[in-house]
């Protein structure tokens, strides 16, 4: 299908120059390793209300690992809950709509404005992430949308593409989402039974010492060797529930304690997050 | 080639015939043939004949072509018939098509197949094969036979719960002597047990070189025109053996029995070389004789092929003290190759198009004489065996390269086959608390979905062990006595009296008459103690495998391991820099005096501009323009060159009010006048206290009070001025209009004149503007109200966040104050 409504670039495009500059040739020798420790999520930003015209929104921002590349950078709106359109059948819960798009210029490979198929995913995962968290029943005849834009990926989605491994950087993403999407529903003021978090936690294998594979949290494919498997896990951490979980990667099957730790290991990802989550709600209340 | 070019020619004249026969047929059809009929008599009869014999081919070519497809065509009577019956016809030849187009496909190679295709017969022949053959004879699968393991020379002790000792009597082809070799280890469950004797030579020992090498495979000799040799007799075992010592390597196989007997019983023993098949009989008395066999199965430069060996390595042990050193297990070169199916059914079909009947598995292998179906059975298992090898060897070399330890193929199958050939027998032990053990209730009951209470568990076990207890005393399986669906149905049904029990118990359990007072007994017994006892679910949560998730609650619950907030938040981000994201958050929504803090917003820089001397410029930047900004002409209304109309911050509103009304007074006057003219005069005649009200506030404020003071008198005289201007002005207009124009021109110059001496007063006592005392502006202090007011004016969202439709809520009336809780306040 066409893009008819925005005036689109022409078909063939060609990209900007990008220069090689210094530090592209530092970091081409050396690769850059993970410092932090192996339970410790990247620093958060989180802000309520950016906009003003939604009922709720929120603005997430992860620092970015250092050496110039960028983190991800996410803005929430949550728009309603309002009366469905006459024409929808009844509906006794709230109905969740769940819109995820990476901005244009969100990563280096330029985006388009219709969703492709990762964004549409994503957009599934959330929603199923957050109907664990809503109580639905108490908007019946009512729909809420839930509008996330990227406003920036993470840094390293060329080369995760080349390695053929984009998956790992959408688990962030996903993971992302579901804390930014829960602040703004809270901003909201949706009715919840707890703040829904996500976080991420991959089994790696690092460059120098081959022999030990080993479990972080918010992980950045780039900052070791090889990620074997990895979980997105979205996690209601008073009620103990998980209620999205999206597990990928190529473990031998008998291994089942790495399946538990791993998820465990996500689920400590999601009590983090949700810490800075619950503090910027504090904010907004004191 | 003589027969293509054959058909060539047949294709050729038939097509010219045809050819022939349509163009006459049309050419006969486009004359009016019933004129020529009633014209010629004898063109009539001629007519009639030949429909007639065209009806009578007709009629043939479709009965004949029924018979072949199994269609029925009415016999066709006249012309008419054919319009009739036309659909029939139609169908017929359609199946003849298109069976010239199968056998056509077949010619050519599209399609295989051994039978001639005859779609009729074929779909019936296929269902009978599925609905009588597919099922073995009962009688074949649960034969009535004395037991042959009584008449056995060494009985089988089934009560034997230690360590299983290998029946190795010597051991040929030893790399470790049998005394050093059979030697007992503790293993994982603590239990001891005998090492595997052959291990050392098994691990040690290298393949002979031909294996490793692609060969010409060797087709396998025709299964009908062969014999196998049957062998039962101790002589014939050492002939049998003479010969395969000369081979190089040799299929084997195995059937077992395990219904009627505790252990199960090795029941038949196939071995092939490539010239010879040989069925062994496994059952007779001196059977522990086979033990001579071990000069070629453990002779490491035989190579014994077989397929799935897991089982057949562990009875050969167990019943004959046979081992295999030098295996290779086709399953695992199927797995290792990636074929699609790994029985030996698959191989079977793959490479020597030899479709085996596996019903014949389940057969029950102590039948003697042994029926010939069954003997064709357990000969083809081994007949195409090498062969298969061969095939297999040469597609693991070609796909392996040597050296290279990922792809090596063979070395993968090789290793694999060593595991198999290392496996040990260990008695079945059964343990009744736990239900460990290969014979216990444990694995059973964990796959189970019944949960039982105290009771129904006690007697679940009870019977469990007396069944087992039963069943090795009689040799005979558990299942023979009880099948596990039986067991399950006691246990869950609880029978009261002895004809309940009875009837649960079904119909093929014969065996169990004798015992039913007993078993009751046993019954009542369990029920009475487990009254009290652990239920099921007891058992399993003390079990260590259900302590894996317990363990993981643990660690979700100790939140000691996530580091504090302060660690995880960035108060600052990245892209936006200290700038709040919204208005909300940088206090002048909250603060009221802290509203010029936005007019030192200067644009952000990413954050990767803002090390080094970009971050400090954007700190400095607003300190640098502010001084600018400062001198603001504060008394610029006052100064009547610069006065906008509208513009000022201090003008109210009630003022400009005023000044229109006095600017609409003037223009009675109509005489067009300047802005200033209108200004002032509007100044003079509006409120003239509330004008000095704010210049005391302004005063109060100045530091410098004398200056501003003389200031004040000079105004108030140039106002004084003024006026006195004004009056003469308009005197002058009156006396204008009376006294024409040189009387006019007077009064200008006298009004000029005046205007003059005003300017000069006033330039005079004016003094030059202080502008570093002068107060700001831009950043005038607000009262209260002013910040109210302006806060009441800017709320762009208002309307958007209160219009439109909202959903409606259950539960819940209250309406909540704001929609979103950071814009509440």
């Amino acid at each position: 299908m066409a893009d008819r409504r925005r005036i689109n670039g022409p078909v063939g495009t060609t990209n900007p120059p990008i220069y090689d500059d210094a530090p592209e040739k530092q970091s081409e020798g050396v690769k850059v390793t993970r410092s932090r420790p192996a339970n410790v999520i990247r620093k958060m930003y989180l802000k309520t209300g950016v906009t003003p015209s939604a009922s709720g929104s929120a603005y997430l921002e992860i620092e970015s690992s250092g050496n110039g590349g960028s983190g991800l950078k996410l803005s929430c709106s949550v728009h309603g809950p309002r009366a469905l359109p006459r024409s929808t059948p009844f509906s006794p819960h709230i109905i969740l709509s769940t819109h995820v798009k990476f901005a244009p210029f969100a990563t280096k490979q330029r985006r388009g404005y219709i969703r492709d198929p990762i964004e549409r995913d994503l957009g599934t995962h959330l929603e199923t992430a957050l109907r664990g968290s809503i109580i639905a029943d108490r908007w019946p005849k009512s729909g809420v949308d839930i509008i996330i834009s990227i406003v920036e990926g993470e840094q390293d989605r060329e080369t995760s593409k080349a390695q053929g491994i984009e998956a790992w950087d959408t688990m962030n993403a996903l993971s992302g989402c579901i804390t930014v999407a829960s602040a703004a529903l809270a901003d909201a003021g949706i009715d919840c039974v707890d703040t829904v978090a996500g976080g991420v936690a991959a089994l790696v294998q690092d460059a120098g010492n081959d022999a030990a594979p080993s479990i972080v949290v918010d992980p950045i494919p780039s900052e070791h060797e090889k990620v074997l498997a990895a979980c997105c896990i979205a996690y209601l951490p008073t009620r103990q529930e998980v209620t999205n979980l999206w597990f990928k990667g190529d473990l031998p099957a008998s291994d089942m304690d790495v399946y538990t730790q791993l998820i465990e290991k996500g689920i400590q990802a999601s009590k983090s997050a949700n810490r800075v989550l619950v503090d910027c709600l504090n904010e907004t209340v004191g | 080639m003589d027969g293509s070019l054959d058909f060539k020619a047949l294709r050729e004249s038939l097509q010219a015939a045809l050819v022939a026969t349509t163009r006459t047929a049309n050419s006969i059809a486009s004359e009016d043939l019933q004129f020529q009929r009633t014209v010629n008599p004898t063109v009539g009869g001629q007519l009639d004949n030949s429909s007639g014999r065209l009806l009578s081919l007709a009629n043939g070519l479709l009965k004949s072509t029924a018979n072949l497809t199994g269609q029925k065509v009415g016999a066709l009577e006249d012309a008419d018939d054919v319009d009739i019956q036309w659909r029939n016809i139609v169908d017929v030849i359609d199946s003849l098509l298109e069976k010239a187009d199968t056998c056509l496909d077949e010619y050519t190679g599209l399609i295989k197949r051994k039978d001639a295709p005859t779609p009729a017969d074929q779909g019936r022949a296929q269902k009978r094969v599925k609905s009588s053959n597919d099922r073995l004879d009962w009688s074949l699968k649960r034969a009535n036979i004395l037991k042959p393991q009584n008449n056995f020379e060494r009985k089988v002790d089934n009560f034997n719960t230690g360590p299983w000792k290998p029946l190795l009597s010597s051991k040929p082809h030893a790399k470790v002597s049998l005394e050093d070799s059979l030697t007992t280890f503790v293993d994982d469950d603590n239990n001891t047990q005998y090492k595997h004797p052959y291990e050392t030579e098994i691990k040690t020992t290298p393949y002979p070189e031909h294996v490793y090498k692609k060969r010409e495979p060797k087709e396998y000799l025709p299964i009908d025109s062969t014999s196998a040799i049957w062998v039962d007799t101790y002589e014939g075992v050492l002939e049998m053996l003479e010969e395969l010592k000369q081979a190089k390597e040799i299929a084997l196989d195995l059937e077992h029995h395990d219904f009627r007997s505790y252990t199960g019983l090795l029941s038949l023993m196939q071995i092939s070389t490539r010239e010879k098949d040989w069925v062994i009989d496994t059952l007779q008395p001196w059977r522990h004789k086979l033990e001579v066999l071990n000069e070629v199965f453990a002779d490491p430069n035989i190579v014994k092929v077989l397929h799935g060996a897991f089982m057949d390595v562990i009875w050969l042990q167990r019943d004959l003290g046979l081992y295999v050193v030098g295996l290779f297990d086709t399953y695992h070169a199927c797995a290792v190759l990636g074929y699609p199916g790994r029985s030996l059914g698959y191989l079977l079909s793959k490479f020597a198009e030899f479709e085996a009947d596996k019903k014949y598995q389940l057969a029950d292998w102590r039948i003697r004489p042994l029926p010939e179906e069954m003997f064709y059975y357990a000969r083809s298992d081994t007949h195409y065996l090498l062969y298969i090898f061969d095939m297999i060897i040469n597609e693991l070399v070609e796909r392996s390269t040597p050296g290279k330890p990922k792809p090596d193929l063979l070395e993968q199958v090789l290793e694999r086959s060593k595991d198999v050939a290392l496996q040990r027998y260990e008695n079945l032990s059964y343990n009744v608390e736990t239900g460990q053990g290969p014979r216990g209730w444990y694995n059973v009951l964990l796959k189970s979905p019944t949960l039982y209470n105290g009771e129904q568990f006690a007697v679940y076990k009870a019977v469990h062990q007396w069944r087992d207890n039963l069943a090795r005393r009689e040799d005979e399986s558990p299942f023979f006595f009880m099948t596990q669906q039986v067991l399950a149905d006691i246990a869950r049904i609880l029978p009261t009296d002895k004809k309940a029990l009875w009837s649960i118990l079904d119909s093929n359990a014969k065996g169990l008459k004798s015992h039913l007072d007993d078993l009751f007994d046993v019954i009542q017994k369990a029920k009475e103690e487990g009254v009290n006892g652990p239920k099921m679910m007891d058992i399993f949560k003390s079990e260590s495998f259900v302590l894996a998730p317990a363990k993981i609650a643990a660690v979700i619950a100790d939140d000691s391991d996530i580091p504090d907030v302060k660690e995880l938040k960035a108060d600052r981000s990245q892209f936006w820099g200290g700038v709040t994201l919204s208005s909300v958050w940088d206090g002048t929504a909250a603060k009221t005096a802290k509203l010029d803090d936005v007019l030192e917003i200067t644009l952000p820089y990413p954050a990767d501009f803002m090390d080094g001397s970009a971050a400090e410029m954007e700190v400095d930047q607003p300190e640098e323009t502010v001084p600018e900004l400062q001198p603001a002409p504060e008394e610029m209304t006052v100064n009547q060159e610069f006065t906008l109309r509208n513009g000022g911050k201090r003008k109210r509103e009630e003022e400009s009010e005023e000044e229109e009304e006095a600017s609409d007074a003037e223009m009675e006057d109509s005489a067009p006048q300047t802005e200033t003219d209108v200004q002032t005069g509007g100044e003079a005649e509006g409120d003239d206290s509330d004008e000095e009200e704010e210049e005391e506030e302004e005063e109060e404020e100045a530091s410098d009070k004398s200056s501003k003071k003389s200031k004040k008198a000079a105004r108030k005289a140039a106002k004084e001025k003024k006026k006195q201007a004004k009056e003469a002005l308009k005197a002058q207009r009156r006396a204008e209009k009376a006294a024409k124009k040189e009387a006019k021109k007077k009064a200008q110059e006298e009004a000029a004149a005046a205007a003059k001496q005003v300017d000069g007063e006033e330039e005079k006592e004016d003094q030059p503007f202080d502008y570093s005392q002068a107060a700001s502006v831009l950043r005038a202090r607000k009262t209260q109200e002013d910040v109210k007011k302006a806060n009441k004016r800017f709320n762009p969202y208002e309307k958007k966040s209160q219009g439109g439709p909202k959903g409606a809520r259950a539960h819940y009336t209250a309406k909540a104050a704001g929609r979103t809780a950071t814009f509440k306040k």
